[in-house]
């Protein structure tokens, strides 16, 4: 648990809390397959891109973090009016306009036409999880355990507690060799 | 007999490489001679016994056939299912039903642009509305002033031209100087803070 010298020490400039893994986590955007690219185009003052310049500072964050194969690219001052262009793997361009609207219904709209719905997430979900089998072992990149000596309750690993002599293959093919002579 | 049996046993041509014995040399390099106890030495392989070699054998090619069949079944089902889920009847069925909640959302975000745009000319032709408004205004502000301005001017003249009847000339110098001396005035009076005039009450001279 870091101490709290050491967070305030990390938690510096405005709202640092976009930085941290929780708040980042919490976005629900995900892009579809098809999506590659993304562009804002946004002006830094004007009533009317408020929405805009707030969807950029806290919003853009959480939708690389759960899209981070998806390049996504900020214009400044260029056009009067902000919109965002979403570049597609069949070459279509997808235009949207974000002139008057607040940062939250730019997610929402985004998240309508180009997002994965709940019920693909949830699928997907599974799916992943059907792969790896919580039984398996093997590498700990893959499996949970590597060997039956590290689950509680079996036989220790003998590289670390030796194994009683009546358990050794030597003190049992010593006992076979007795017997057959 | 075991280095018989490897001679012959099949070896698996796909997957991994299994990882062969190096030869470990141990003290002596390849390049010293060999000992003088050991020349003429000739390394003789172990007995094998035919029955046991034939029995061994044909197990083991039993063994290899039945696990290679079932590998391949098991790679047959695994490709079978990524070509299915690739370009099988209902993958496409659910590229056809992707394709389409595709367009109907692109359809959807083009109405909503279209709906921004009739609100952005909206508020471009009411903002072009308050500034001509704003124009119109600030121009007819401008011309009352000016109007105002004129006839101020103007007062000043006629004051200027009625004042100029009392002014002394010339001509009527002589003339002013016995009105003048004709009529004395006297100044001999004070005035409060308040704004009151205050004359002295002349009792005597």
């Amino acid at each position: 648990m870091p101490t709290l010298g050491a967070i305030a020490k990390s938690m510096k400039g405005r709202f640092p809390i976009r930085r941290t893994v929780k708040y980042l986590s919490r976005g629900d955007v995900v892009f579809k397959d098809s999506v590659k690219v993304m562009t804002v185009n946004y002006n830094t003052c004007g009533p009317l891109g408020e929405g805009a310049r707030k969807f950029v500072f806290f919003n853009v964050p959480q939708i690389q973090y759960k899209n981070p194969w998806v390049q996504i690219m900020l214009f400044k001052n260029m056009t009067p009016s902000p919109f965002l262009r979403f570049y597609l793997d069949s070459g279509e361009q997808v235009l949207v306009d974000v002139e008057s609207k607040s940062n939250t219904e730019i997610m929402a709209h985004v998240r309508k036409i180009l997002g994965k719905n709940k019920d693909t997430l949830r699928r997907e979900e599974q799916e992943k999880q059907q792969l790896s089998h919580p039984a398996h072992f093997g590498p700990r990149k893959y499996c949970l355990r590597e060997c039956i000596c590290e689950v509680e309750g079996q036989v220790p690993c003998p590289g670390l507690v030796p194994l009683p002599k009546e358990m050794t293959g030597k003190y049992q093919a010593s006992l076979r060799a007795d017997t057959q002579d | 007999m075991l280095r018989a049996l490897s001679r012959l046993g099949t070896r698996p041509t796909c997957g991994p490489p299994a990882p062969t014995l190096l030869p470990a040399r141990g003290r002596k390099t390849r390049h010293d001679p060999v000992a003088k106890s050991k020349v003429g030495r000739v390394a003789t392989p172990p007995p094998v016994d035919p029955a046991e070699f034939y029995v061994v054998t044909e197990r083991y090619r039993q063994y290899r056939q039945i696990v290679g069949a079932l590998r391949l079944q098991f790679v047959n089902e695994v490709r079978s299912k990524v070509r299915e889920s690739r370009v099988g009847v209902l993958a496409e069925r659910k590229a056809q039903e992707d394709a389409n909640e595709h367009r109907e959302l692109m359809a959807w975000n083009r109405a909503e642009n279209q709906r921004l745009h009739q609100l952005r000319i909206a508020r471009l032709q009411q903002e072009a509305r308050e500034q001509e408004q704003r124009q119109a205004e600030e121009q007819a502000r401008r011309a009352r002033e000016a109007e105002a301005w004129v006839q101020l001017k103007e007062q000043e003249v006629l004051q200027l031209q009625e004042d100029s009847k009392n002014f002394i000339t010339r001509e009527n110098l002589e003339a002013k100087v016995e009105e003048a001396l004709d009529s004395p005035k006297s100044y001999n009076w004070a005035i409060t803070k308040e704004g009151l005039v205050v004359k002295p009450q002349h009792k005597g001279s």
